[in-house]
């Protein structure tokens, strides 16, 4: 095994885990949307879930913001290297280019993990009724 | 229920911070900084120093480079560089 294959699977598997995460955060406001419709004309109430619908909202928003920082980074980067640099050399890049987008990672399952929590906490114990 | 969702970021924080910092700790260890005094060629491994750090792709041909601080080995030279500094990756997809 070399490096690469370690890095590659590393991609693959962080790849899978942002589009389960996205459609599960999806599915999750689906689910409160389907909870929170109104009934006998009364105008919908978040009611009991609210931070369920918060956290998945804040799992969609860390997966904007993970794509959108991963790509200016790494386009400056390019941009800069390339007027520096002539093809074909190898060179490392500076770690803390990753350390947003491994956070917005981490941060946007931890949000999906919450809110599923919270979603669950609050139907099966029936606080939401 | 606002204390455990406390704890809970409190913890993923200090775990994504741990996960930062992971790839400093190797030259944390070297604590090259504080340690300027000359190795003699018969005194390869530093005691400060632990071994399993010490073999990091190292010319063991020591030979003294003069600087304005003072005499350091090519060792000492390579490991202040910090050589592994840098990532290959791109990123979580």
């Amino acid at each position: 095994m070399r490096l690469e294959d370690a890095r590659n699977a590393y991609y693959d598997y962080s790849g899978k885990l942002s589009n389960i995460n996205r459609q599960l955060a999806l599915s999750g406001i689906a689910i409160v949307w389907f909870f929170i419709q109104p009934k006998n004309n009364v105008d919908f109430n978040f009611g009991a879930f609210k931070w369920a619908f918060i956290f998945f909202s804040a799992a969609l928003f860390l997966d904007l913001v993970h794509y959108a920082i991963a790509t200016a980074s790494w386009g400056i980067y390019h941009r800069f290297k390339e007027t520096r640099i002539k093809p074909g050399i190898e060179f490392k890049a500076p770690k803390y280019i990753n350390w947003i987008p491994i956070g917005a990672l981490m941060f946007k399952v931890a949000c999906t993990v919450i809110g599923y929590y919270l979603l669950i906490h609050n139907t099966v114990l029936g606080n939401a009724f | 229920m606002k204390k455990k969702l406390f704890m809970v970021a409190t913890i993923i924080v200090v775990l994504f911070i741990n996960a930062c910092t992971l790839q400093n700790r190797e030259a944390c260890y070297v604590n090259e900084k504080h340690n300027r005094q000359p190795v003699s060629q018969t005194h390869l491994y530093n005691s400060q120093v632990p071994v399993k750090n010490q073999d990091l792709n190292i010319n063991r041909q020591n030979s003294t480079v003069p600087t304005s601080t003072g005499v350091h080995t090519e060792k000492y030279q390579m490991l202040y560089q910090n050589p592994n500094s840098g990532t290959e990756s791109t990123g979580p997809r």
